[in-house]
């Protein structure tokens, strides 16, 4: 018999149906169709000026939410958080300081009055930050209480009801056992730094940038957006940021002058004493109160045993705002952070809604709020979780995707902490793509601890964030991480992170498929990731377990 | 293992606001500013009535006594009308490890309450200060009519107390002859009885007092809302941990649409009613 279209078409079905299961059908079907166009068509909304940046509490925000949320009705996604819809709502507080702040420092012999934004910021701006009366400052080294390094900057000192100054940075050591050698440890971070202080009895802090800094414009750019929280956080103080430039005056005729702690820092040989001088602060702030949202979306799995297990794909929707101009242009429109990432979330969503087959357990897709004020979009979700924690089997996290379509290696964040390693390493594998670990020039970037992944992780579920590597088919390793540098010297956290940059959108698509095997690998898996023996993180997993929460 | 993994484990336990766990009782219990009573026993309330199996009891005694409480672990929630004193996040730290997580609940205008009869009808926030640290003795030299002026306080364990001291006066003193009531309502009966009397406390007090303009501005709502009247203040909840189960979802429904609208019906300014 001749053979026509349809004996073809059908010989075809059985040949595939006979090859691959049914849901190996659908996703490869599903796989080829993930369209750089469509990750384009909703990078382009979401990247545009009318968005004006994304800021959280902003008109621009509420768009992209809106717009996150149609994209999610279209594709069928279930709504799930507690108002029947897609928005979990999220009471968040904005202040902002006003430049008739005062902030003055009195020595024996003179009175400074310094100006904010010129010579200093708040890192928690509002009313928990009024000082009045002048108070006691004292030098602490680097504000660090390290027993595990026999290491205590507040051993001599009395700081109670007194402001503490210190460096930013940690004890320099090339010994990997002393404050993790040439990375940053933990210690280094202005919040602990913060927190330290403040349970010592502390009233404020000031911390001098000196060690990680480049510039005060730099920093005035940072600082020059509002600051955010959740309606609920930590019990805070006054803390201050001060241009090193004027930092003498609070050494004024105290037992060493600023530019001597500066040669105490070069030679790792701090010493914490009290200063002559007092400070008083009477901060004026603009505070504002509004409702943010994640927006969440649900496909439900289809086995019986499984389905009550839940993979969350997140990316964060919002950006900076609008900021200081630069070269005229004012809207920090975050296009690679990270409207790129949350078109290749939607296009997910779009790919894993398309399938004939249901996957066995249930997936959810987050676009999170207040990322860049501090995940406060992802604690609220861990916080106030719609599905149980317990049941979450796994995070993966999209902050950036791949810029070169011709990647041949990806750095699975995180995954080293998990067996998610595992199951990156297999997916990457099937591609052709290596996967190495963290570029020795980005190792103090401290990515996993910089998105919403560590929110997650925090809560006990294994995460990941998926960046793209070194390796490329058509560029060198070094032009590859010469590409990374510029972009985070030249673009990031700046107006020009904008439509107008090249986005390579082949790239992004490549990125997707990746994340895509990874998902449907873990959702239709009998076994679920686990952290490794060790991981800081199994504790927050086996209290969820326990209390089932 | 990397080593700063250990070390970000260690910072969570000794400072953030780790997860404890509360009584198994089906009791909250509330105790703190003065100031917030009458909100917190409204908000507990209506509360109790939409969840039968819980039980709600509030106590005043003013924003120290509450902290205190907190501290010793005698209390769930501990109502501020300001923030932890350092000392006070330092025991904290040195018996919870934590520093206690605070949550925002309403807006409050604080009121400068004066008697109806009394010609003065507002007042700039530096005469204010004037008055009550002792160097306006007299209504005469504002306006007045010439008669001495009785300022009236809160008492020293009180949040406004400590409030007017900070933001009013700057941090400096009282003057010594001032009269000391315990509530806003024992102020506000004073100052209705007294033409030459002067105090303060919670704009949604009413009585037969008069509620001065403060540099022009009316303490009404809109204005308290967009920081335009002077003298405004966020009220608080405390816990020593991140709050669970009941403990959680009382303050969860605080927050809400429903509790939020508690927080107007009370006098006081809703942080998110209207766009929730």
């Amino acid at each position: 018999m001749k053979p026509t279209y349809l004996n073809i078409l059908f010989a075809w079905f059985v040949f595939n149906c006979l090859v691959f299961p049914q849901t190996k059908n659908s996703f490869y079907d599903a796989f080829n169709s993930i369209s750089s166009d469509e990750i384009k068509k909703h990078l382009f909304v979401l990247g545009d000026d009318s968005l004006e940046g994304r800021g959280v509490g902003t008109k621009g925000c509420d768009k992209a939410a809106n717009y996150i949320s149609k994209q999610f009705e279209a594709y069928g996604l279930k709504k799930i958080s507690s108002e029947n819809s897609y928005f979990q709502n999220i009471p968040m507080h904005g202040s902002i300081p006003l430049p008739k702040s005062e902030l003055t420092i009195i020595s024996k012999d003179s009175t400074f009055s310094i100006s904010y934004f010129q010579d200093y910021f708040l890192y928690r701006s509002g009313q928990q930050t009024f000082i009045p009366t002048a108070l006691p400052i004292v030098f602490v080294g680097y504000g660090i209480v390290a027993p595990e390094f026999d290491y205590n900057d507040y051993q001599s000192v009395n700081v109670e009801g007194k402001i503490v100054v210190y460096l930013d940075g940690e004890p320099y050591s090339d010994d990997e056992s002393y404050f993790d050698g040439n990375y940053p440890t933990v210690y280094s971070y202005s919040e602990s730094k913060r927190r330290i202080a403040i349970s010592r009895g502390a009233s404020g802090t000031i911390q001098i940038p000196i060690n990680n800094f480049e510039s005060w414009e730099k920093i005035q750019n940072d600082f020059s957006f509002e600051d955010v929280t959740l309606a609920y956080s930590v019990s805070s103080s006054l803390s201050l940021l001060i241009n090193p430039d004027i930092a003498d005056i609070l050494f004024s005729n105290s037992k060493y002058s600023f530019a001597q702690i500066v040669e105490m820092n070069k030679s790792n040989k701090i010493e914490s004493f009290p200063l002559e001088t007092k400070l008083k602060f009477k901060g004026t702030f603009k505070e504002r109160d509004f409702i943010a949202s994640n927006v969440v979306g649900l496909i439900e799995g289809n086995d019986n045993d499984l389905k009550d297990s839940y993979l969350i794909l997140s990316a964060h929707y919002d950006h900076l705002g609008i900021g200081p101009k630069i070269d005229g242009d004012s809207i920090y429109n975050g296009v690679s952070d990270n409207a790129i990432g949350v078109s290749v979330l939607l296009e997910l969503a779009r790919i894993f809604s398309s399938l004939t087959t249901k996957q066995d357990r249930s997936i959810i897709f987050i676009a999170t709020t207040g990322e860049e004020k501090g995940l406060l979009g992802s604690s609220y979700y861990t916080d106030n979780p719609v599905v149980p924690l317990y049941k979450t089997i796994a995070n993966i996290n999209i902050d950036g995707v791949a810029m070169f379509k011709d990647f041949k290696s990806l750095v699975g964040v995180g995954g080293e902490l998990s067996t998610l390693q595992q199951y990156l390493l297999s997916s990457a594998e099937k591609y052709e793509i290596e996967l190495q670990s963290i570029p020795s020039q980005f190792k103090s970037v401290d990515a996993f601890n910089k998105s919403d992944q560590l929110a997650f992780a925090s809560a006990g579920i294994p995460s990941i964030l998926i960046l793209e590597g070194t390796k490329n088919n058509s560029k060198t390793d070094s032009e590859v991480i010469q590409s990374f540098i510029d972009y985070y010297l030249n673009i990031y956290h700046t107006p020009f992170d904008d439509l107008n940059q090249q986005i390579d959108t082949e790239a992004a698509s490549k990125h997707a498929k990746i994340i895509f095997d990874l998902a449907f690998n873990l959702l239709n898996s009998k076994h679920t990731p686990e952290w490794k023996e060790g991981s800081q993180f199994i504790n927050a997993r086996l209290r969820s377990i326990a209390e089932k929460k | 293992m990397k080593l700063v993994y250990k070390i970000l484990f260690a910072i969570s336990i000794l400072f953030t606001a780790c997860s404890g766990g509360f009584t198994d009782s089906e009791t909250i219990y509330i105790k703190g500013s003065d100031t917030m009573f009458e909100l917190t026993s409204n908000l507990a309330e209506v509360y109790m009535k939409e969840n039968s199996g819980i039980s709600i009891k509030v106590e005043g005694g003013g924003t120290t006594e509450g902290i205190k409480a907190l501290i010793k672990n005698q209390i769930d929630i501990c109502t501020a009308s300001r923030n932890l004193k350092p000392d006070e996040a330092k025991l904290l730290a040195d018996y919870y490890g934590s520093l206690g997580l605070v949550f925002l609940i309403a807006k409050d205008g604080l009121s400068i309450y004066l008697n109806p009869s009394n010609p003065v009808k507002e007042l700039s926030l530096s005469q204010l200060k004037k008055i009550y640290t002792g160097e306006i003795k007299n209504w005469k030299s504002i306006g007045g009519k010439d008669s001495p002026i009785i300022t009236v306080t809160r008492n020293p364990n009180s949040g406004t107390f400590l409030f007017f001291k900070e933001h009013i006066l700057e941090g400096e003193d009282y003057a010594n002859d001032k009269i000391v009531q315990s509530t806003t309502n024992e102020i506000i009966k004073f100052v209705a009885e007294n033409e030459s009397a002067i105090g303060y406390g919670g704009m949604g007090y009413s009585g037969n007092v008069l509620h001065a303009k403060i540099e022009g501005v009316e303490p009404n709502s809109e204005n308290v809302r967009n920081d335009t009247y002077p003298i405004t203040r966020y009220l608080h909840l405390f816990t020593t941990k991140s709050p669970r189960g009941k403990v959680k979802s009382f303050i969860d429904w605080v927050l809400s649409p429903a509790g939020q609208s508690v927080v107007r019906k009370s006098g006081y300014i809703p942080l998110w009613e209207n766009k929730l």
